[in-house]
């Protein structure tokens, strides 16, 4: 078939679709997160001491790192939309939250003794921290996937990932509502465990789902 | 030169905004222009990844399917050279990687207007006519009338004994069709 004889089957097809948003972006991973809170407030809920806890800076820390994460990815999964950008070169967004997560390990070595790290950093609902966060992340992750498909991102499993990172805190900072262990050397591990397993699904996830 | 490539593609981005709005002989002219930018760009992108030469015209059609497709990602208070350009390298890493080479492809960011082609290569059997083959028949008839032979909607539609709305649906998910195949093609 010649071009421009193509290009009349083109030109007739004149469904256009409305553009992405990252208001319409935003929507969703609400949509998501209220689906989250559900499963949150049905099968885990809010610790008993909430609270007291929030008194204690090592509990706060939790939901300022996962905060952090949350709203450093935001803008990038909302570029991920656009073809042109080039995802690789903002990585360096990850920055801050990495930096705040370094400053609480080291608020924590500095306010506990020694013997506390190693119980502290192990803590003692490891695997269930892992286990919630990403089952918590599943439905903003179903969400921004949507969204993403009807944006154009040029780098699928790349745009993928950061979904999966970006919903994977916005899990966290659920599950740190419930989170009984306040080490922020548990945060730095498991917390960092948890989220690199939703980033892995959101890569996985985009190589199917985001290719155009 | 700089300044003729922004005149171009300004004019590009006035033609997509106008045809976003639904103005038909717009886009119309907006694909007749782009066509040799993205010709001009697959060459060297062709060469660049060592495949046959004989893809370009496939990959110029797969990557105006695509630009149409994705025709509403464009944000008009964005320039359009950067974005067409992420398109075209986006196919062409498709192309390459039907071939087997996994190595990035390195394109400007822009055109290079030194390179636009307005000759289309003639070949006797073009993919996106083997492709055809993965559509469902009214879908494939529709595309070829509407294509090859000009026909509008309604005279598509009054030939099929279709309702115009169908024929413009059927023709819209056989165009995605087309594009999810071509994806999926093997060398």
């Amino acid at each position: 078939m010649k071009t421009d004889d193509f290009i009349n089957a083109l030109v007739v097809d004149t469904e256009v679709l409305p553009p992405p948003s990252g208001r319409k972006l935003g929507g969703r991973v609400a949509l998501g997160l209220i689906v989250s809170l559900v499963i949150f407030f049905t099968f885990l809920g809010v610790r008993a001491d909430f609270r007291e806890a929030l008194a204690d800076p090592h509990v706060v820390f939790k939901f300022v790192f996962s905060a952090s994460m949350f709203g450093a990815l935001l803008p990038l999964v909302v570029l991920a939309l656009r073809p042109e950008t080039r995802l690789a070169k903002l990585l360096r967004w990850f920055a801050p939250p990495a930096l705040v997560l370094g400053c609480g390990v080291v608020f924590q070595l500095l306010t506990s003794p020694p013997s506390y790290w190693l119980s502290g950093m192990v803590g003692r609902y490891p695997n269930f921290c892992v286990t919630c966060i990403p089952l918590l992340a599943a439905a903003p992750l179903a969400m921004l996937l949507t969204s993403l498909r009807q944006g154009a991102t040029t780098q699928p499993v790349l745009a993928g990932a950061l979904a999966g990172a970006l919903s994977g805190s916005l899990a966290a900072f659920i599950y740190a509502l419930h989170c009984p262990d306040d080490s922020a050397l548990f945060v730095a591990l498991w917390y960092s465990l948890a989220i690199g397993i939703t980033t892995l699904a959101g890569a996985f996830a985009g190589d199917r789902l985001l290719r155009w | 030169m700089k300044a003729d490539f922004d005149t171009q593609t300004e004019a590009l981005g006035a033609l997509l905004l106008a045809a976003n709005a639904g103005d038909a002989a717009a886009y119309r002219e907006f694909l007749l222009r782009l066509a040799p930018l993205v010709r001009g760009m697959a060459r060297r992108g062709i060469r660049r990844i060592g495949t046959p030469a004989a893809d370009l015209e496939d990959a110029v059609q797969e990557t105006l399917l695509a630009i149409h497709l994705k025709r509403h990602t464009w944000r008009e208070d964005q320039p359009i050279g950067p974005w067409i350009a992420a398109i075209t390298r986006y196919k062409l890493i498709d192309l390459a990687r039907k071939y087997g080479r996994r190595k990035e492809i390195e394109l400007d960011e822009n055109f290079d207007l030194a390179t636009p082609e307005t000759e289309e290569v003639a070949l006797p059997e073009h993919e996106m006519s083997r492709l055809l083959d993965c559509v469902n028949e009214t879908q494939r008839a529709i595309v070829r009338s509407v294509s090859i032979k000009g026909v509008s909607i309604r005279e598509v539609a009054s030939l099929l004994n279709m309702s115009e709305g169908a024929v413009r649906v059927a023709l819209h998910r056989a165009l995605k069709a087309l594009a999810e195949a071509y994806r999926r093609l093997d060398a």
